[in-house]
């Protein structure tokens, strides 16, 4: 059974190329376009890992993290965050609602599976 | 060391990398790719070692030319052209031919003559002779202490330190050291906060960025120090290791005492064989011989028909304990069922490859351009299944390409795309997978077969039928006979043989085409022969299994219907032709019995199967009939039943086909 990530993002492009990536290395993909969406689909079932990027309408990434954490079930499952290299500082914040690691946008399809593949054993 | 055994693994293994390469150049044969160009030199880089580790000289020789032309590639000095392509798709032929004639060229001057030709395009740095190659590796070793204070809420955010030690020491060979001490007494632990820390003496060839990469997304909230002791591989030392392994975790590493081992072991590690790379990689998937797997389902068989046979016994003892037992049995074993299935399946990705090889091939052969589009190569068949399509696939994309498709002139001038295309495309469907596999060639030429037709004495002339129902007429032998002799190629040879090889398995196909504008063949293929998921009824006290992916519903019916000579029934305002499975009904008057009748459906249409009695649903596992009772071909086998008697499993579709044949059935379907 091929793993099943949540990959969440509000630009149609992102979503497409992150789930793309992630769909040729084998993974399963199920998209959310925000927070609102996600936190439907995290819900409903036990994704293993979830990406999201950080600024979107509705329900940004950060408040998404938070309460996906408030989750029984999500205790202890890899979050990664999509962000831009210059918004790094974000990372601290994003580290400290609760996600495991981020990705650099723009990001190599290669570096993408790779810190997929470090948080998804 | 035992040779053979690793050659036959070398072999296998040289086969997937082949795939690999092909399927890469596949790609790059439509845009330049650096990934698939990088690809195809790791490929090619490992065909090598194993070729000279394991004895296979002339394909070291070959792949050593191919390796420094994409080392070339990729370094940017110069190009791949279309030349290059077509060289490396002929070598990739010849190591496949040098493999299994066990690295013996078939004429050494051919294979000479071929290697100087590569050798000439590419340049090839002088040839490096197998027991010198790993020489720039082992050099680069050195030797790091690594002190791994992971922050405390570490495990909150998705983190497992413990993979991450896995990481490391995967990075080269190393001895990890996990300290223990701060874990508090039993009352006082979080179980949430991870109190563990590592030292680690690794001995690797990466740079220290790589290995300080390992700790990505937590360098800021742990301790991490990196500390290189030596630029040489201690752990290669006899002594460095028996004093690691005498240590004890509460010890502490002197950074100072293991570094005064350097530079003791130039002699040892002269002669230390390099036997470490094979072992340190990770298992993603095991190799296990198929008729293992075999093996496997006929015991699993066994256990499904045991089940049967306790769950009857159960249920008529009433006993509240051995249900609870049969109960738990009867999920295990359905769970057992699934797994083994599920190891059992393989997907038609596996066949892909050779498909994409076969269109790239035989359209430039041809001089035709078609793009071959694949959709859902993931589906996943039954392994004796997927070997049993290669051919009936094989042929139709053949005939696709020799007789569908135009040249791209006469595509033009038709108004068609100069590239014609031939698409693949596989899905489940119910029990089934369906392969879709359709051009946008010429199509069937359908008058032509018409004539054909009439001609092999299949049809009369004039005769009314639908275009699927003429187009199904191309799968008799008679008519595919009567094309060859008088030569007119309309579809080649092999619409027969289709067939047949799909009967096989249990399968079936089915034409649609029109004129000027492609064909589509779809094929309909069970997910699995082995295990069946029947309806058990009884007939003049036999046994029978309905195939439960055959029902529709079950109706029942009243003896006088029964008797009703036009042998039909209504069943939701659809006319549903019936025929008794099996028995003749007696005439007798004023008979009040009800019969239970099976709806079974067969390309579209619905037949009604009458027993006597449905007398339950079970799983049973199909055994072919012998040879004795070969000619009973509307089963599909035998089966042990439950309570230990024999059934038949019924072929729906032979049966059907035979029935009709016969009479018993009115081969009609309408509403009303």
């Amino acid at each position: 059974m091929p793993k099943k990530i949540l990959v969440v993002d509000d630009s149609d492009s992102i979503r497409d190329v992150v789930s793309y990536t992630l769909r040729q290395a084998g993974y399963e993909v199920v998209t959310a376009v925000d927070g609102v969406d996600a936190l439907e689909k995290v819900k409903e079932e036990r994704f293993p890992l979830v990406v999201t990027d950080l600024y979107m309408p509705q329900m940004n990434g950060l408040e998404l993290i938070r309460e996906i954490r408030k989750r029984e079930e999500y205790k202890g499952v890899p979050i990664l965050f999509l962000t831009t290299e210059s918004q790094l500082d974000k990372k601290k914040e994003a580290k400290t609602a609760g996600a495991t690691g981020w990705i650099v946008k723009p990001f190599q399809p290669d570096k993408l599976i790779k810190v997929v593949k470090k948080v998804l054993r | 060391m035992d040779n053979s055994r690793f050659r036959e693994t070398f072999i296998e293994e040289a086969s997937e990398y082949l795939e690999d390469i092909e399927t890469s150049l596949l790609k790059l044969e439509k845009f330049y790719s650096k990934e698939a160009v990088d690809d195809i030199f790791r490929a090619m880089h490992s065909l090598k070692g194993g070729a000279s580790m394991f004895g296979f000289p002339h394909i070291n020789r070959l792949t050593h030319e191919l390796e420094s032309l994409y080392e070339q590639i990729r370094e940017g000095e110069r190009s791949l052209d279309e030349e290059g392509v077509s060289l490396t798709f002929r070598s990739v032929d010849f190591i496949k031919q040098l493999l299994k004639n066990d690295d013996k060229p078939t004429s050494i001057d051919d294979y000479e003559t071929y290697l100087k030709k590569l050798k000439n395009i590419g340049n090839a740095a002088p040839e490096i002779q197998p027991s010198a190659g790993s020489s720039k590796t082992s050099s680069a070793i050195s030797t790091y202490i690594i002190h791994f204070k992971p922050g405390k809420e570490i495990l909150k955010n998705g983190i497992n330190p413990v993979y991450l030690m896995d990481e490391l020491i995967n990075l080269g060979e190393g001895y990890p050291f996990a300290r223990i001490r701060d874990i508090p007494s039993f009352h006082k632990m979080d179980p949430q906060l991870c109190y563990i820390f590592w030292d680690v003496v690794l001995a690797t060839e990466v740079p220290e960025e790589e290995i300080r990469e390992v700790f990505l997304f937590i360098e800021d909230d742990s301790d991490i120090i990196i500390e290189k002791i030596a630029p040489e591989d201690l752990l290669a030392l006899e002594e460095v290791r028996k004093l690691l392994s005498t240590m004890d975790s509460s010890q502490e590493i002197s950074a100072e005492r293991l570094a005064s081992y350097a530079g003791r072991g130039k002699e040892q590690k002269q002669a230390a064989t390099e036997e470490k790379p094979r072992d340190t990689e990770t298992l993603h998937t095991i190799r296990v011989a198929s008729s293992k797997i075999d093996e496997l389902i006929n015991v699993v068989g066994e256990v499904v028909t045991f089940e049967s046979r306790l769950s009857m016994f159960a249920s008529q003892l009433r006993n509240s304990e051995l249900d609870e037992l049969r109960e738990g049995m009867e999920k295990i074993t359905a769970r057992l069922r699934e797994v083994t299935f599920d190891i059992s399946l393989v997907p038609l990705s596996t066949m892909m490859l050779r498909f994409q090889r076969l269109v790239r091939d035989l359209s430039q052969e041809q001089g035709k351009q078609v793009f071959f589009d694949v959709k859902g190569a993931e589906t996943q068949l039954d392994k004796t299944i997927i070997e049993h399509l290669y051919e009936p696939v094989l042929h139709i994309i053949r005939n696709s390409i020799s007789h569908g498709i135009e040249d791209s002139k006469t595509r033009k001038s038709l108004g068609k795309p100069e590239v014609g295309t031939i698409a693949l495309k596989a899905y489940y469907s119910g029990p089934e997978v369906h392969i879709d596999i359709s051009d946008d060639g010429r199509g069937f030429d359908l008058k032509r077969i018409k004539d054909k037709a009439v001609e092999a004495g299949l049809a009369h002339a004039g005769e009314q039928r639908s275009d699927q129902d003429w187009l199904r007429l191309t799968m008799t032998p008679g008519f595919t006979t009567a094309q060859k002799t008088d030569g007119i190629s309309g579809r080649g040879v092999g619409m027969d043989v289709i067939k047949r090889k799909l009967e096989e398995v249990k399968g079936d196909v089915s034409i649609f085409s029109e004129s000027g504008k492609g064909t589509k063949m779809t094929l309909a293929i069970p997910l699995t022969l082995s295990i069946v998921e029947g309806l058990t009824v009884k007939s003049d006290n036999r046994l029978l299994v309905i195939p439960v992916s055959n029902i529709q519903e079950i109706v029942s019916i009243s003896h006088k219907e029964l008797m009703r000579h036009n042998h039909v029934m209504v069943v939701n305002g659809y006319s549903i032709p019936f025929a008794p499975l099996f028995f003749q009904p007696a005439k007798k008057k004023g008979v009040t019995d009800v019969y239970p009748v099976v709806i079974v459906q067969h390309q579209d249409k619905k037949y009604g199967l009458v027993v006597h009695s449905v007398e339950g649903h079970q799983q049973v596992v199909l055994k072919p009939l012998g040879n004795y009772l070969r000619q009973m071909d509307v089963f599909s086998g035998g089966c042990l039943l439950g309570d230990g008697t024999i059934g038949f499993v019924l072929d729906v579709k032979k049966y059907i086909t035979y029935a009709s044949k016969v009479g018993t059935i009115k081969n009609q379907n309408h509403a009303e």
